[in-house]
């Protein structure tokens, strides 16, 4: 009991700034997910000192199971089975090359950039 | 209702397992639990004769907390102030750079091997995470569901061989490390990362929502010119 009465305010609150960011981007035609306006307020009010601590611990549970979210997409595959196995080769190649060399380029520039650490 | 009920059920019930089994194995990049929660879902949907369109319909409420979660990664972007305060310039270059060299390279390579249009465009997304692939083929009319799985495909690919392609090169640079991995293998690769060290996942989540936010803003206008 105790632990749900810690982790609903903060499962409430990104709830609530999603769904606003959602209702947001829609009204004004933005091609980026609701999500991110509230992940953008939510990050604005982190930095803003102001006592937040209430919402970490169930942004923190979410958080924790943001990979479970993310299998419904990846089984949604299998309905493409068809479609793919003429191209699965050429398809496994190009995602693994493009992955690679763009994590390479991310970092070539980063350092270009004069970053460290 | 019920169907919801299972099948949320499975998806959790199958990741709190591959969790334990990954951190029983100590994390190695192979035993990704997105990957193993997959394969063992679509085994068991293939056991029961179960349509994967049943189950995309059943499984919507697991799906639709991703947005949650997305404004949860405040947490770990609020992590990384310092070193976004200290390097600020670096780091919008690696994801600039590194945003469109992934959506150039990935175009241009699907076109070069003849692949079917619709996967040429569903691979424009891939170096950009689920949410932001919904919201770029909603905008564009693009294949949703083919690109969101590729997306998460890409992620579980980064995650398994991008640390180990480092690793080969001798490139310990931390903060170099988990900006590559957060743009190229976004949100499966930055779960990944933060399970290890919670500082370098924070920066590997800062660097997916700002590639996906630039790739959202520049590719929408650009795609009837690419894909017209």
């Amino acid at each position: 009991m105790r632990a749900i009465v810690e982790i609903l305010p903060g499962v409430g609150l990104c709830v609530v700034l999603a769904l606003t960011g959602d209702v947001l981007a829609v009204r004004a035609g933005l091609a980026v997910p609701g999500a991110v306006l509230g992940l953008l307020v939510y990050v604005l009010w982190l930095a803003s000192g102001r006592a937040i601590g209430w919402s970490r611990p169930g942004a923190a549970l979410l958080l924790r199971w943001i990979g479970a979210m993310l299998v419904p997409a990846l089984v949604g595959l299998q309905a493409y089975a068809a479609r793919l196995a003429g191209a699965l080769l050429p398809l496994a190649l190009l995602l693994l090359v493009t992955t690679l060399v763009t994590a390479l380029a991310t970092a070539l520039c980063f350092r270009l950039a004069g970053g460290r650490g | 209702m019920i169907d919801s009920l299972l099948a949320c059920g499975l998806v959790l019930g199958g990741f709190a397992l591959a969790r334990a089994l990954s951190a029983r194995l100590g994390h190695p990049p192979w035993a990704s639990p997105v990957l193993i929660t997959a394969l063992g879902v679509a085994g068991v949907l293939a056991l029961l004769g179960i349509a994967p369109d049943r189950f995309a319909a059943a499984a919507l409420p697991i799906r639709w907390l991703l947005g949650p979660a997305l404004v949860a990664l405040a947490l770990v972007i609020d992590a990384n102030r310092g070193l976004l305060r200290a390097q600020a310039l670096p780091v919008l270059a690696a994801i600039l750079g590194g945003a469109i060299v992934g959506v150039t390279t990935a175009i241009a390579g699907a076109r070069l091997l003849g692949l079917d249009p619709l996967l040429v465009e569903a691979l424009a997304t891939k170096t950009v995470t689920t949410p932001f692939t919904v919201a770029i083929m909603k905008a564009t009319g693009g294949p949703l569901p083919l690109a969101a799985a590729l997306s998460v495909l890409t992620g579980v690919i980064g995650a398994l061989t991008v640390p180990w392609l480092f690793d080969r090169l001798g490139w310990r640079d931390h903060a170099a490390r988990s900006l590559a991995l957060g743009v190229s293998s976004h949100i499966v690769g930055t779960d990944w990362l933060t399970r290890r060290d919670a500082k370098a996942g924070g920066l590997a989540a800062l660097a997916f929502v700002l590639t996906g936010t630039v790739v959202a803003l520049v590719l929408v206008p650009l795609w009837p010119f690419l894909f017209g």
